[in-house]
């Protein structure tokens, strides 16, 4: 008998999803009976689901995982022929933007705690199609594509959540939800449904960016660096460096002592250098190498992060020029 | 003329020697005070270049005898920056920086397969302005 209604179900939608196309969609015009049809279908295995639920829920659970797997079926059938459509042109009349919904009034039935079946029924006659294709029209030539694959995007959402639930109990995923995955599948394959996501997607990403902006107060902005000025802060760094492992060697230390004090001389003979130097606790008749380093690493840093430019290049251009 | 051995910085800053400490951030969700070896600097959006950000950043790096950690889009005192997150580094040798644009996933992958074959070492994703305009970027090392 679910064959029967099954092949039903295409024939009617391979009937109507395939018409001329310079007309419009018949199966669009036919959109209740295509409903009407899908609630047939769902209220028979809501019967049989109801007739096992208590006594074998295996079979019930069956019955269920089956009616999802049908009607997802018959709905990426209608959809395929539909994207078949938008893309191909064929039909621009066709540009289905209908979607189907639980009324309020199914919504009420189910919280007054109505029978399954009569449940189902008012769910099934309570979807709404609404058609806003003479709104959207206008923007078909660019958009299509993009709604495609923000439709393509939704539908595997609610497929993979279909398929995730699957293996759930009937305890856990009664068929009344797995009936509302139905409809959300359908739904997630239509135009609405594809431009609210896209807005919410697009708002959120909006929103996104603007908290990774870090939201600053009164820093100095740092100038663009020249490749000349670039050269003679790497220059000198490399020297520090250079001088640092001189250290470590037994063999070159006495000789980067002699360099470090030359530079320190040099900068002492500059108020603003000799000052710094002084803060940091050092003069050239110091002959502790290490001491020296670690003071010239911090005037530098100290002039840079105060964007000290002045005071900045006469440390490294002391450093580049006493370099030995 | 300014050179490398000899010559003096043509690098000025506007009102220079003012002394905003840099090591504070904030984000919009709250303050946040930063780590005390961390430095926070502040690119215009005006950069001309992104050569010239990667140049910029190599002589803060060199300068802070620090290593650049990120680079991302900010304000700052409402005005559109790039902020530049550094920590102080003086046990390493550094080498240059090469800072990549990308525009796709496909794009970023296949800027990192190539300065993987050229021995470099990825550092980060970011983002930045160049000529006002918001940019994705990819810094590497070079090997």
């Amino acid at each position: 008998m679910r064959k029967i209604h099954l092949s039903l179900l295409l024939s009617l939608v391979a009937f109507f999803a395939t018409g001329c196309p310079q007309e419009p969609s018949k199966s669009f015009n036919n959109k209740n009976s295509f409903v009407s049809n899908v609630n047939e279908y769902l209220a028979a295995a809501q019967g049989r689901y109801e007739q096992n639920v208590k006594a074998n829920p295996d079979e019930a659970k069956r019955i269920r995982n089956d009616a999802l797997e049908d009607a997802v079926a018959v709905i990426n059938s209608n959809y395929t022929e539909y994207i078949t459509r938008l893309n191909t042109r064929r039909s621009t009349a066709d540009f289905i933007a209908d979607v189907i919904e639980l009324g309020t009034s199914a919504t009420t039935g189910i919280v007054k705690g109505e029978r399954p079946n009569q449940i189902l029924g008012i769910a099934l006659t309570a979807f709404r199609g609404g058609r806003r294709s003479s709104e959207l029209n206008f923007y078909k030539e660019q958009t299509v594509p993009l709604l495609i694959t923000k439709m393509d995007d939704n539908r595997a959402q609610i497929y993979a959540l279909i398929l995730t639930k699957k293996g759930e109990p009937v305890t856990n995923y009664s068929m009344k939800e797995a009936i509302k995955d139905i409809v959300d599948y359908y739904n997630a394959g239509t135009l609405i449904r594809a431009f609210t996501q896209l807005q919410k997607d697009v708002g959120a990403q909006a929103q996104k960016s603007e908290n990774r902006v870090l939201a600053l107060q009164g820093f100095e902005v740092t100038p663009e660096a020249t490749v000349e000025t670039r050269d003679l802060s790497v220059g000198a760094r490399r020297i520090l460096e250079r001088l640092r492992n001189d250290l470590k060697d037994p063999a070159k230390s006495a000789a980067a002592v002699t360099t470090l004090q030359s530079i320190v001389a040099a900068l002492e003979a500059d108020d603003d250098a000799k000052k710094a130097l002084e803060d940091a606790g050092v003069s050239s008749s110091d002959t502790d190498g290490v001491k020296l380093r670690n003071a010239l690493v911090v005037i530098r840093r100290k002039a840079a992060k105060e964007n000290n430019a002045g005071l900045l290049d006469k440390i490294n251009q002391a450093i580049v020029d006493n370099e030995q | 003329m300014a050179t490398t051995k000899k010559g003096g910085s043509s690098a000025g800053t506007k009102g220079g020697g003012a002394t905003k400490a840099a090591t504070k951030t904030g984000t919009k969700g709250g303050a946040k005070a930063a780590d005390s070896d961390k430095t926070t600097r502040v690119y215009a959006a005006t950069m001309s270049s992104l050569k010239a950000l990667e140049l910029t950043c190599e002589k803060d790096e060199a300068d802070l005898s620090a290593k650049i950690l990120s680079l991302q889009l900010a304000t700052n005192n409402g005005d559109d920056v790039t902020a530049g997150i550094y920590q102080d580094s003086d046990d390493d040798n550094l080498g240059e920086l090469a800072f990549e644009e990308y525009k796709t996933a496909v794009d970023e992958q296949s800027i990192k397969a190539i300065h993987q074959t050229q021995g470099d070492t990825f550092l980060f994703k970011g983002e930045a302005y160049v000529k006002n305009k918001p940019i994705k970027l990819l810094a590497f090392r070079e090997g």
